[in-house]
């Protein structure tokens, strides 16, 4: 998709867009479909449609909760169009590095050794509550914009959180001595 | 161990709060859920390490600048396929029709086209109008030259046809039976000179 170029006036909110947003809405990106060039593809396409349609994007200091809502979608829509989840990659997530160093129990969730357990607590997730999880994350969304951002009740959003915490929390503290 | 049903809103919030916001859950039992959200978010971080947003921009940038290309949306290889099939089919029909339309034009040629003649039985009879006394037209004895019969005919010369000369035998025998050398457009002519005389003369009486 190819769009306008951008006036020497916009690019500088393009610029700050990718700047402050495109490193999160890629990870969020990355955590449902697990490859790095669909990742890649979709942040493009997702920032492209974003631009198109910012004229009708109303301002409210949420820029990042309407890019993830245009990734949400997008990779949604791939879903749909695959008909297939995408499977965790073993090797890319042995290749992980670690991110911080920390007391908490799960600390060690980081080192090499349980990175691809962390990817199979994701795969165990069902993909709403990977979603809920990731916007959350990634979007720092409250509960009630990922209801409205994944069209569906506010009650049922917090109940993916829910289960998909516990999911995770069981899954990683069981593989966790 | 937690139960599901102890996580209310507020410690959900507590526990997935961002990154940034961290600090002290609100309650000591969230803390492993949020240890394993963290852990979650941390690892696709650390997966996302090798991403450079200024990279990122310049592509970016030059995909808008970039000239309309590529469809927006992409097409399956299968349909794709088939949408440029069609194009080629229309076309070897559309040739190959031509060719055999030339070739059956070439093999009708003007030297063997044959002359299209009615039937012997359905030449029309004459019918005799008016005067009453005027005889009806005998047809000739001999039945009008067929395709069935054309071997036997002298080469057919083409607008050589014989139900012209039917009908001028016709008109000679008319002509020869009223004793004038009028036709039918000079009867017409006169039958209307005639009304015209009689619609003065009615139009003088009149007056």
């Amino acid at each position: 998709m190819a769009v306008s170029t951008p006036p020497e006036a916009d690019a500088e909110l393009l610029s700050r867009w990718v700047r402050e947003h495109s490193r999160a809405v890629r990870g969020f990106v990355l955590g449902l479909v697990r490859k790095q060039d669909v990742a890649d593809d979709i942040l493009q396409e997702v920032f492209q449609r974003a631009w198109q349609a910012r004229g009708t994007y109303q301002e409210q200091g949420r820029e990042r909760a309407y890019l993830l809502r245009i990734a949400d979608r997008l990779v949604c829509d791939r879903g749909r169009r695959k008909g297939v989840e995408q499977t965790v990659d073993e090797a890319a997530w042995q290749q992980l590095e670690p991110a911080a160093d920390e007391d908490e129990p799960l600390a060690t969730l980081t080192s090499g050794e349980v990175r691809g357990e962390v990817a199979a607590a994701l795969d165990r997730l069902s993909p709403p509550q990977r979603r809920v999880l990731l916007l959350r994350y990634f979007g720092d969304c409250d509960f009630a914009e990922i209801a409205r951002t994944m069209e569906i009740p506010l009650n049922t959003a917090l109940s993916h959180c829910r289960r998909g915490l516990a999911t995770l929390r069981k899954l990683l503290t069981e593989e966790t001595p | 161990m937690n139960d599901d049903s102890e996580l209310d809103p507020r410690l959900l919030d507590a526990a997935t709060s961002p990154p940034s916001l961290e600090g002290e859950p609100a309650a000591e039992f969230v803390r492993a859920e949020r240890s394993a959200f963290l852990a979650l978010g941390r690892a696709l971080d650390a997966e996302n390490v090798a991403f450079r947003e200024d990279e990122f921009l310049a592509r970016l940038q030059q995909g808008f600048a970039a000239p309309e290309t590529a469809p927006a949306v992409s097409v399956p290889a299968r349909a794709r396929g088939r949408s440029e099939l069609w194009p080629l089919l229309f076309g070897a029909a559309l040739s190959l029709a031509m060719m055999v339309a030339i070739v059956r034009i070439m093999q009708c040629g003007p030297e063997s086209a044959s002359l299209v003649l009615p039937p012997p039985n359905t030449i029309p009879e004459i019918v005799q109008v008016a005067p009453a006394d005027i005889p009806s037209v005998t047809l000739p004895a001999d039945p009008a030259p067929t395709p069935d019969n054309g071997a036997e005919l002298p080469e057919i010369v083409a607008w050589t046809d014989p139900l012209d000369d039917e009908i001028e035998a016709a008109t000679t025998q008319l002509q020869a039976a009223v004793g004038t050398r009028r036709g039918v457009d000079d009867s017409l002519t006169s039958l209307e000179q005639l009304l015209e005389k009689m619609s003065a003369d009615l139009a003088a009486d009149s007056l």
